[in-house]
């Protein structure tokens, strides 16, 4: 049987791409493999449809008049439908509104009226006969709903404006008056023809010429208007009628209507406040849908560009719903027009966007102004509007985002020299490329400049994204919101490039290889699995140039990368089994690749690279011969290669990554002498690395993992002297790179986690001369990256558990003050973080057990209240297994406690509460015994009892102290050999020691234990 | 930040479209998929044929006023819910009609909460599937779509409906990837859901 099939395969024969001689081989092997049909099964499953199935393929039910009823009912239009319509309708429901349909009388005054010809905001027009004067009109009726008082005064406004204004761009109005009913109306001139929107709907868009005559005629009308005090605050291109009967040079003849909206320009005269409907949104401009400040001609201006934009193009700049449309109005530059119609010349764009300007003061100053430059253009002549250069395009940017400029700036000024003269270029290669957009002809030669050009920058912001994303100095926490905005600034470079990609199969491979860098960038800024999709596109791509070339190896190698990153993002998203496949293909493409041209030392560096991701897939999905193979094919790929070559110094450090991981893949599947050896190998290649390549910081870093991986063995493994060597190069590794990268805060942490390693084994070895200098180090790191960010958990976390192993190791060689310090500083960390009773549980256990731990050093430092609080403290939080031990040592302590503050009494009933609780426990007992002794030495100190009674009492509590004693060691302790002395030299039974009955006792335990019984 | 748009070449959704009352198709095809549904719904809590008609009439000419004034917000919910709740009230309010004593307002207190309701739901799913299967159909050859019926719907063995229908075998899988595509197209521009309102920057 032949080999199954790959998952590409599989993919391509799903999408229909197998050639038909490849179907039918895929066909038979189909028939014969049971595992390649169930991955086929599975693959072309859509598991969400799969759970809707459950009900469908049955016959619908209720077919029955009802539903017909409803049904025909509805589509007649919404709201005809039931008597009582539901929501009594905020706003217009789809189709006509019932009172129009039949609402309208036959005739207004000496008006006969005719057929609808349009309707706005306020009004239907209406086609009309003017019988008096026997000519055609048109009569403009206020919607009968909105013919309240305020509508009335706009209404009439409107024809006052307009009846005080002539031109001849303008539609002329004759009379104001109203019905017998009180309905008012406007009687106009008519204009034959279709407005400027039905010609652009009617022929997609206008040419050039064409678009500018009409503009010209309006803009002339404006500017007559502006100049007369009137704006019109609603020009749009279904307000422009254009006579029927072109004139005889071909010229269409315009005519502005509907001075719905204007009002007088003259102070004083704001009549009204603005309503949200006045205007339409895709044509008004910022100021106006700001709203609140004061409007002059320039609103019309901008009106007026859009107006040509859309004749231009067939388009309005802004589109889509209104909200959306009045953000974009605010806030987004419309697309260059030639990107919509690059038959568009380009000074006509220029003049178009600078009618465009969100900026008032950078329009033309009014619709003359505008009116000129289009007659310049008309005549060829250079118009005045200039497209925004370089420095005008990164003054717009800067005006977008200010807040992201004032940091660039900072960078290039003080903070980061290397970095700053790549965004320098990056911001050169912006600027070019938008110019180079502008002047992008139809020819060719301008055509492959272009597509020069487009590389080249393309090639420049990968430099860039290389720069920002490697750059270690970056990785300070402190620069981590610049680093995240100089990312972001790259990733919408990639992704304009990706928008705007000329549709040029040149540029196909270009395409993908943008897509990929926008993963890239993607799984940087927000996760892996985000970045997928641009990853998936990218292979897209490639598998579709390999397909049309499939004798270039570049595109292989494209599509083996775009690959690796899938399976790394799958990863990543915890798809282990779709990040297996996607290595797996990306294996064989790169094993093919280094077969064909076992020279291409790219090849074989891609192919180590593709087994060590593809092992450590496998190992972690715990297929171990699968990753044991691909780790070895890894290491036969590399040999091969050295072979017949010189090594090369990325295959080493490909190579050491893998072995490392290697190691720790035959540490945890039970091989130790195998991890050794993997282990050595990768820390000497790694080791050779750092010393050929001094200059090389990620070599280093290299050298710091294998090196901390072996420590990490030896350690497991008890071998102590070298899990102390190998840690100490990863130390010297680490230490290197701190020096050289100050504020790289990722090598702080790692030269301060090895320190904390060594210390912690030094502690072990009982080397604690070494074990305190090791934490001391680590803790001076620790407390330098908290100081800097102290909110940043993992370092605060990482500090507490410095803080903590030092203390312990402080307690041990008695610097208790020191130790307390640590203590306090440890805890005051988490309890400044917030609320104990929001600790997690284990966040809890550790809270308790530092708090007990700190009470015992309180304790030993006789600060019995403050230990007591503790006690308190850490009951609280503790479990049920810790808090009986911890009841009665509280029980101990709050005993010594009496003593001091001479309860002789009191302290007595502790001891035997303690003593009573845990007869057969020696701790316990010896802690009862403790604090007799302590009792007996007072009380026969203290001078306030009478000397007999004290005699007494201090002989009774010595006597029971010594007998509890005698019981602590037969419940097992003094046993082993420290027993003795720590009986013999014991403060806290100073008291007891001339007594013979504790001699008795100490010479039983230096006898050591009685032979055990048979 | 501008948000990576992920489908460009479909067409814009069914919900988007019906907001602009000139697309009289969109509320037709509308019309269409919803009516059943919600009708169905009203038999199947027990509503009579007349009285079934009139809510569903009600429940849909409420989608068109609050979906033409932005009043459905996806943000607080999908439109299937959102349709699930619009005609659970318009059927708490027939029923606290038909009975005096209960009080209208307070009825709707009880109405359980959207994401309770799994039956509606299903419903829901079902006859989006069953329409999607409908208008699916008439673009494939009949071959074809007995495949995927056969593979898909019936579930059988990719063999056997090779054998049954006299295909190779590949061109069964081929089938059935190509009919899900085209399901999942038509139902995403059926009940995708709006665009959220407000993304400013």
């Amino acid at each position: 049987m032949r080999p199954c099939l790959s998952a590409e395969t599989l993919r391509r024969l799903l999408d229909g791409l197998l050639s038909e001689e490849d179907g039918r081989r895929s066909g038979e092997h189909l028939r014969a493999c049971p595992s390649c049909r169930a991955r086929l099964d599975q693959l072309c499953e859509d598991g969400e449809l799969r759970t809707w199935a459950g009900g469908a393929g049955r016959p619908a039910a209720w077919e029955e008049a009802g539903l017909a009823r409803a049904v025909a009912a509805l589509k007649a239009g919404p709201g005809l439908g039931g008597a009582d319509t539901p929501t009594g309708g905020a706003t217009p429901p789809p189709g006509p509104r019932p009172e129009e349909v039949c609402a309208w009388p036959s005739a207004v005054g000496p008006y006969t009226l005719a057929e609808e010809l349009g309707r706005g905001g306020m009004g239907v027009v209406f086609k009309a006969h003017d019988g008096a004067l026997r000519r055609t009109v048109a009569v403009k009726l206020l919607r009968p709903g909105l013919a309240d008082a305020e509508a009335r005064a706009r209404f009439l406004r409107e024809a006052r404006a307009a009846a005080r204004f002539h031109h001849e761009h303008a539609v002329a109005v004759y009379a104001a008056d109203h019905t017998a009913d009180g309905l008012p109306y406007l009687v106009m001139e008519y204009v034959a023809g279709p407005t400027l929107a039905g010609l652009i709907r009617a022929r997609q868009r206008l040419e050039p010429h064409e678009a500018v005559a009409v503009v010209v005629q309006v803009a002339d009308a404006l500017a007559a208007a502006h100049a007369a005090g009137l704006i019109h605050r609603d020009v749009k291109p279904g307000n422009v009628l254009l006579e029927a009967a072109e004139s005889p040079a071909g010229v269409l003849r315009a005519k502005l209507a509907d001075f719905g909206l204007a009002r007088d320009a003259a102070p004083g005269t704001a009549l009204t406040r603005e309503g949200v409907l006045a205007g339409t949104p895709a044509y008004m401009s910022p100021e106006q849908v700001r709203g609140g400040e004061a409007l002059d001609g320039r609103t019309d201006v901008f009106s007026l560009g859009v107006t040509l934009y859309e004749a231009l193009t067939g388009e309005p700049p802004f589109r889509g719903a209104p909200h959306l449309v009045l953000q974009q109005v605010l806030h987004e530059a419309p697309q260059p027009p030639r990107r919509l119609n690059d038959a568009i010349p380009r000074d006509l764009e220029t003049v178009c966007l600078k009618a465009l300007e969100k900026d008032p003061g950078r329009r033309y100053p009014g619709a003359a102004e505008l009116a000129a430059d289009l007659r310049r253009w008309q005549r060829g002549e250079p118009t005045r509007a200039r497209p925004p250069g370089p420095v005008g395009r990164l003054a717009r940017w800067a005006r977008r985002k200010p807040k992201v400029t004032a940091l660039a700036a900072a960078l290039t000024l003080t903070l980061i020299g290397g970095t700053a003269v790549s965004l320098w270029q990056w911001s050169q290669a912006v600027a070019e490329r938008d110019a180079a957009q502008l002047q992008r002809d139809a020819a060719e030669r301008e055509r492959r400049h272009a597509l020069d050009e487009f590389r080249r920058q393309r090639q420049t912001v990968d430099q860039f994204l290389t720069d920002v994303s490697e750059d270690p100095e970056l990785k300070s926490r402190n620069l981590e919101p610049l680093r995240r905005k100089l990312l972001q600034r790259a990733r919408d470079e990639y992704e304009r490039f990706v928008a705007d990609y000329p549709d040029d199969p040149e540029l196909l491979a270009d395409l993908g290889r943008a897509r990929a860098r926008l993963g890239d960038i993607v799984a940087i800024l927000d996760s892996q699995p985000r970045a997928t999709e641009h990853f998936e596109k990218a292979r897209t791509i490639f598998e579709r140039l390999r397909r049309e070339h499939p004798d270039e190896a570049a595109y292989q190698s494209e599509l083996a990368r775009a690959l690796q990153r899938l399976g790394t993002a799958h990863n990543a998203a915890g798809q282990g089994a779709l990040a297996e496949e996607e290595f797996r293909t990306a294996r064989a493409l790169w094993e093919e690749l280094a077969r064909v041209d076992p020279d291409d030392a790219e090849y074989t560096y891609r192919l180590i690279q593709t087994l060590n991701n593809l092992g450590r897939v496998h190992q972690m999905r715990k297929a171990n011969d699968a990753a044991e193979e691909a780790y070895g094919a890894g290491r036969v790929a590399y040999a091969r290669w050295a072979e017949r070559h010189p090594a090369e110094p990325r295959h080493q450090d490909a190579l050491a990554w893998l072995l490392a991981n290697l190691g720790s893949f035959y540490r945890d599947t039970g091989r130790p002498a195998d991890a050794a050896e993997v282990l050595t190998e990768a820390v000497t290649v790694a080791a050779g690395l750092v010393r050929e390549h001094p200059g090389v910081d990620w070599y280093k870093e290299t050298l710091f993992h294998a090196a901390n991986e072996q420590g990490i063995r030896h350690a497991q493994r008890g071998e102590g002297e070298k899990a102390v060597a190998a840690w100490q190069q990863a130390e010297a590794a680490a230490e290197e790179l701190v020096r050289k990268h100050p504020s790289a805060d990722d090598y702080q942490e790692s030269a301060a986690a090895v320190a904390m390693n060594l210390g912690l084994l030094a502690q072990y070895q009982g080397r604690a001369a070494d074990a305190l200098a090791s934490y001391r180090k680590a803790l001076s790191i620790h407390e330098r990256l908290c100081g800097q960010y102290p909110k940043v958990v993992p370092y605060l976390v990482a500090r507490n558990a410095n803080r903590v192993g030092l203390a312990r190791l402080l307690t041990d060689t008695n610097q208790l003050p020191a130790a307390l310090e640590l203590w306090d500083g440890a805890i005051r960390a988490w309890e400044s973080a917030g609320a104990p009773d929001k600790l997690d549980p284990s966040q809890r256990w550790f809270a308790s057990v530092e708090y007990h731990e700190r009470a015992v050093l309180l304790q030993r430092l006789k600060r019995y209240a403050e230990a007591l609080a503790d006690y308190d403290r850490a009951l609280a939080l503790g479990t049920d297994e810790q808090k009986p031990l911890w009841r009665l040592e509280r029980a101990a302590v709050e005993g010594y406690d009496c003593v001091a503050k001479g309860e002789y009494r009191r302290a007595a009933t502790l001891a035997e509460h303690v003593a009573g609780q845990a007869p057969r426990d020696g701790y316990l007992l010896y802690l009862a015994a403790t604090v007799l002794s302590l009792d007996a030495a007072a009380v026969k100190a203290d001078e306030r009892t009478p000397l007999a009674e004290r005699q007494r009492l201090a002989e009774e509590y010595a006597a029971r102290s010594v007998r509890l004693l005698r019981l602590a060691q037969q419940a097992g302790r003094y046993r082993d050999p420290s027993g003795y002395t720590s009986l013999a030299t014991d403060e806290y039974l100073t008291f007891l020691r001339p007594r013979d009955d504790f001699q008795r006792l100490l010479a039983d335990v230096k006898a050591g234990p009685a032979p055990a019984k048979p | 930040m501008v948000d990576a748009s992920s489908s460009s070449d479909t067409r814009p959704s069914l919900l988007l479209r019906i907001r602009d009352p000139r697309d009289a198709a969109a509320w037709q095809t509308f019309v269409d998929v919803y009516a059943p549904l919600v009708y169905a719904h009203c038999r199947r809590k027990g509503l009579q044929e007349a009285d079934a008609s009139d809510v569903t009439q009600e429940v849909l000419t409420e989608v068109a006023h609050s979906i033409a004034g932005f009043r459905y917000d996806p943000q607080r919910g999908r439109f299937r819910d959102w349709l699930g709740t619009l005609t659970r009230y318009r059927l708490a309010h027939f029923f606290g009609g038909r009975r005096p004593a209960a009080q209208g307002d307070e009825r709707l207190e009880q109405v359980p909460a959207p994401e309770a309701d799994a039956e509606w739901t299903a419903e829901f799913h079902t006859r989006l599937l069953q329409v999607a299967l409908e208008r699916a159909r008439p673009h494939f050859e009949a071959t074809t779509w007995r495949a995927f019926e056969l593979a898909w719907l019936e579930g059988r063995p990719a063999a056997d409906v090779a054998d049954a229908v006299g295909l190779p075998i590949e061109k069964v899988y081929v089938a059935k990837s190509r009919a899900l595509k085209a399901l999942r197209e038509i139902i995403l521009e059926l009940a995708e859901d709006l665009p959220l309102p407000g993304l400013g920057e």
